[in-house]
């Protein structure tokens, strides 16, 4: 019994998702994993950051990472984690040849003059923690943490 | 994502509400372009007051709409949204490029001033 208990109680809450890489699944994904992580005590306009950064993730692959192959799978995995939420957002597309690049304000491949390049800057901003992993030709996985700022406040 | 329009004595007001993002900023544009081209108004109130949900993409649009419209001379004004919705129009700095307003109220007294 002690045994199960503990197997109970390490397994953190998980969430995983495949979805098709359409702008359909950027809303999809960005309420649902908001759901998910209102189980911590995070603020409404926190989740609605939260919100902002999965939406820019699954955007992203929906806008760029499937080319020529539309639509490819997209694959949300979220955690709740030592008091926060761990977001995985992947694709097996064409990949960023320069991440460091792609992660600057106003950088975009794109040709469409409306597009801003903001997107990573909105991961950035909104979330704690950012981490981008990506193989030209064989896809992008991003990975963002973010903790309710109340929880980080009491720590310390 | 819900759009609607009002003329008034030399302004158009444009009302946008609900998201506006990568699944509806495409939508957006060409609504937005079709009700400005359509109007003899010269001055253009862009209303985001009741947009709940902004993303990048919706973000270049509007950023698109506003330079598109002063390159065919049209004064822009625009009243934005509430929240994180705001956050994000603010990180694009729109402040420098057109006249910010905090209601549509406060923006329509603006662009009767410069005139009157």
């Amino acid at each position: 019994m002690a045994d199960g208990a503990r197997a109970v109680m390490s397994m953190d809450p998980w969430l995983e998702m495949a979805l098709p890489s359409l702008p359909e699944s950027a809303e999809i994904c960005r309420v649902t994993v908001a759901v998910f992580a209102a189980a911590l005590p995070f603020t409404l306009d926190e989740l609605e950051q939260l919100k902002v950064a999965v939406a820019e993730a699954v955007g992203n692959c929906a806008l760029h990472a499937y080319p020529t192959r539309a639509p490819g799978r997209v694959q949300v995995r979220a955690r709740l984690e030592a008091g926060g939420v761990v977001v995985e957002v992947q694709d097996w597309g064409v990949g960023i040849a320069d991440i460091a690049l792609a992660r600057q304000p106003d950088y975009t491949t794109s040709p469409d003059p409306d597009h801003v390049g903001m997107g990573f800057t909105f991961m950035e901003q909104f979330t704690d923690q950012l981490e981008v992993e990506s193989v030209p030709g064989r896809g992008t996985l991003v990975r963002m943490r973010k903790e309710p700022a109340a929880a980080a406040r009491d720590r310390r | 994502m819900q759009i609607t329009r009002q003329e008034r004595v030399g302004t158009l007001v444009v009302r946008v509400g609900g998201e506006l993002d990568v699944r509806t900023a495409g939508a957006f544009r060409d609504k937005v372009d079709e009700l400005v081209a359509a109007s003899a108004q010269q001055r253009v109130v862009l209303n985001l007051s009741r947009v709940t949900f902004l993303d990048s993409t919706g973000l270049g649009a509007i950023l698109g709409r506003v330079r598109r419209w002063k390159e065919r001379d049209r004064q822009v004004v625009l009243v934005p949204p509430s929240g994180v919705a705001r956050t994000v129009l603010d990180m694009a700095a729109l402040g420098r490029t057109v006249a910010v307003y905090p209601s549509e109220r406060a923006a329509l007294g603006e662009v009767a001033g410069i005139d009157g």
